[in-house]
């Protein structure tokens, strides 16, 4: 089958073994590639007693039969194992160039297993993968290993996966790093390959990716980058990317100070943040990932104040939120230091960002003093006390090796009720966005399958597509389905959009780009069945998405996950929100409402939000089934 | 009609390797950048990529190191182009480019731009016009402008409606 390689790699690091299989072609069809094969082999190779840190763990990396292409903006890849911080079903997807150069490699997928008996990596180059002494990367920063690896391996070319000193050290929220600043960023990827002593993966290719039919493909990519280059989002995103909307989010009440405490920055503080501030005096160009015609990140250069000469990529719109509102600053030299910094030492921006802000919250509230913080007053914009407290944290000592364990865990710990000052779902911080004004991403951060996410399903569609609508959406009122204030039709609109980003997932392209509206998502079917051979239309595809869908719902409901999960923070669901279009409201009552839609839009129970068999085999997956009923875990 | 060459403004480049890609694949049709006649290097630490090709020489070193003559000079283009059937793989063009800008594959094969007759692909797939098909006149010139402005911006803002016209921000 064309736009696969047909080969994948297995690394078994109990035997220090790396062998080549071919891609399983016939669950390609099914799953598609990327995420959605990695949550197949995720949910094959570990059993639900498996623990995360044990080395029967499994990290899968898998590119999609897009990834590498012309399509534009195909340099995604996915990674998926059990998460450290959450024990539950992860995937991360990076951007960059490891994904495609994976695939000029000649390989599809790499599965991890094992744990290795002393520090090593993973060398990958045409056909004689090798495992190595890693033991020089030990401690190293990304950034550092990054430079080693270079030299060592004698090529600009290599791309890196790396895992920080910080995950080496014990930080469950390790990210994967990829050439500095890229990352597989979520959910601790990086902490399960330092468990498994696999520091690194260097990868280089000179092989091709072949398509079915490479004229009409290169056709089909030339209408969709027309497309998404005359989207109304385009202008602002190729100049700006997600930093773009900050100022939207502050002006509807979107943005989290203070660990989410009030919906705004305040208006004096906020002028160091916007958006002007930021073109004005940080960006300097713009940056791509792989072929990717939207360049959505930049080169930034901090000029003067406390982190003047800090050179890097980004800021992301979360990263500003996780590093500023969040922590009540408002110096943008810190944020760009901060994305550096998490990059170096490889950590999760945004959990980071969260674990603080939960114990900024907790010493605001007297529920722990300098006593417990190893005398660091951890005061709302102290940077000083900011920095002392990363430092803990990134080199897990002290009260570091609390706040180290991510939001959830670390208000354990501490205790006195500060688990309801931690921002999470199913144990993992949330990507910061306020969803008392924006009551759909609320259920969507309820369902996500890797906890406190926006991403599983990015609800959103971009300008006005009555036509498309009607498509998708059958008579369902364009208004009804879009509009924030309504209630009605967004279990539907969430269940949708969840299949449609797992369908980008899997086949290694940029959710961004492929936002509805930016495209229309049978463009996709095209392309894809151009690319491969294979007859996809819209349907087809989308229940691709709703089969990998169900089968990370089945991993997490085979560890005993339930309705009772899929919820927010308690603070979403009691306090009224203090501004914008929904002020006074929280989402108390309205979310069982949308849990319910959602559950029938997904032919799920509602009382116990468990998979049903009907579902299940309508989708091909009667032994999921037959394994959920065994176990107990099946809707009866 | 002039001679219009490839160049780069380097401030541009977003190192998306999208020209790679898209040279690689109408030459060849296949997703490899392996195969391209455009290399792009990435120097991440310092946000640069620096995007190399085939500088078309007047004076080409390949030229005439080549036994076979299997490199001529289109006439429509001016490109250097490496007639396939006469050449024999002897990599000599390689070792005496200053530039890198000849590739083997790996079953030795050569590949060297070709200005893809005129309308070159690299160019067509850059997003943000780093790379652009100039008169050879004009390499240098933008450079030139965008001083010039520099220079006479108090006097410029005196009226404003006078345009700027160099493409440097």
């Amino acid at each position: 089958m064309s736009a696969y390689t047909g080969k994948m790699l297995k690394v078994d690091l109990d035997r220090e073994e790396v062998i080549q299989v071919s891609t399983p072609l016939d669950l390609a069809e099914k799953y598609l590639g990327g995420a959605g094969l990695g949550a197949y082999f995720l949910y094959q190779l570990v059993p639900p007693e498996i623990k995360a840190d044990a080395p029967g763990n499994a990290v899968i990396l898998s590119a999609g039969p897009l990834t590498g292409t012309i399509m534009p903006c195909s340099g995604r890849i996915s990674a998926t194992t059990l998460s450290p911080v959450t024990g539950i079903f992860t995937d991360s997807n990076s951007g960059g160039d490891f994904g495609p150069e994976l695939k000029f490699a000649g390989y599809d997928m790499v599965i991890i297993t094992g744990q290795a008996s002393r520090p090593t990596y993973l060398w990958i180059d045409g056909e004689k993968p090798e495992l190595r002494d890693g033991a020089h990367l030990t401690d190293k920063t990304t950034w550092e290993a990054d430079e080693l690896l270079r030299k060592e391996l004698g090529d600009w070319g290599i791309k890196t996966a790396l895992v920080g000193p910080a995950a080496q050290k014990g930080v469950l929220y390790g990210s994967l790093v990829i050439n500095k600043y890229r990352a597989f960023g979520k959910t601790g990827i990086a902490t399960v390959l330092a468990q498994k002593n696999l520091l690194g993966i260097a990868v280089r290719g000179r092989k091709g990716v072949s398509l079915h039919d490479p004229a009409s493909f290169e056709a089909q990519c030339d209408k969709i980058l027309t497309s998404i280059k005359s989207s109304e989002g385009y202008s602002s995103y190729s100049k700006l990317g997600t930093y773009g909307v900050a100022d939207l989010y502050q002006a509807t009440g979107r943005m989290p100070w203070k660990n989410h405490q009030e919906a705004e920055i305040p208006k004096d503080l906020y002028k160091n943040i916007c958006v002007d501030n930021f073109i004005n005096n940080y960006k300097v160009r713009d940056v791509a990932c792989f072929n990717c015609p939207i360049h959505c990140s930049h080169w930034f250069e901090v000029k003067e104040g406390r982190y003047g000469g800090e050179k890097g990529e980004k800021p992301e719109l979360v990263s500003v939120m996780a590093f500023s509102a969040l922590l009540g600053c408002s110096d943008l030299g810190a944020v760009c230091y901060y994305q550096n910094e998490c990059n170096r030492y490889g950590i999760d921006m945004m959990e980071c960002g969260n674990t603080l802000a939960m114990a900024f919250e907790a010493y605001q509230r007297g529920l722990i003093t300098t006593k417990d913080t190893d005398g660091i007053p951890l005061e709302w914009g102290n940077l000083d006390s900011l920095e002392k407290i990363f430092e803990k944290i990134v080199h897990f000592e002290g009260f570091g090796k609390v706040l180290g364990l991510g939001v959830k865990r670390a208000a354990q710990k501490i205790g006195k009720g500060a688990d309801q000052l931690a921002i999470e779902v199913k144990g993992y911080g949330m990507s910061l966005v306020e969803i008392r004004n924006a009551p759909h991403w609320g259920l969507a951060f309820a369902t996500a399958s890797r906890g406190g996410d926006h991403l599983k399903a990015l609800p959103s569609i971009v300008g006005n597509h009555p036509k498309m609508f009607k498509e998708l959406f059958g008579d369902q009122p364009p208004a009804e389905i879009t509009s924030l204030m309504e209630i009605k039709g967004k279990g539907k609109l969430v269940a949708w959009f969840e299949n449609y980003s797992a369908v980008v997932d899997a086949l290694g392209i940029c959710k961004f780009a492929y936002k509805v509206g930016w495209i229309h998502p049978e463009d996709l079917a095209v392309a894809l069945s151009l690319a491969t051979g294979i007859h996809y239309d819209l349907q087809k595809l989308l229940e691709c998405g709703e089969r990998i869908c169900n089968i990370q719902k089945a991993f997490n409901a085979r560890l005993g996950l339930t309705r009772k999960d899929d919820t927010v923070p308690q603070r979403f669901l009691k306090e009224p929100i203090s501004s914008g279009p929904k002020k006074g409201e929280h989402l108390g009552a309205i979310l069982p409402i949308m849990l319910d839609e959602y559950y029938e839009a997904r032919g799920w129970n509602k009382q116990t939000g468990l998979p049903t068999r009907s579902t299940l085999e309508r989708l091909g997956l009667k032994e999921v089934a037959d394994d959920l009923e065994k176990t107990g875990h099946l809707s009866k | 009609m002039g001679m219009k060459v490839l160049s780069v403004d380097l401030n541009l480049c977003t190192g998306c390797r999208s020209c790679e890609l898209r040279c690689a694949f109408t030459h060849h049709l296949e997703c490899n950048p392996s195969k391209s006649r455009m290399r792009v290097v990435k120097f991440d630490r310092v946000g640069i990529a620096i995007p190399l090709f085939c500088l078309n020489c007047e004076e080409a070193f390949c030229k005439d190191i080549c036994p076979t003559k299997a490199i001529q000079r289109e006439k429509k283009t001016g490109a250097l182009v490496l007639k396939e059937e006469k050449c024999v793989h002897c990599l000599a063009c390689t070792m005496v480019c200053p530039f890198g800008g000849l590739h083997a594959l790996s079953d030795r094969k050569m590949v060297k731009c070709d200005l893809c007759d005129g309308d070159p692909y690299c160019v067509k797939y850059c997003e943000t016009g780093a790379l652009r098909y100039v008169e050879v006149e004009e390499v240098g010139i933008q450079k030139a402008y965008a001083l010039a402005e520099k220079l006479a911006l108090p006097y410029l803002k005196s009226d404003p409606a006078m345009g700027l016209v160099s493409r440097e921000e």
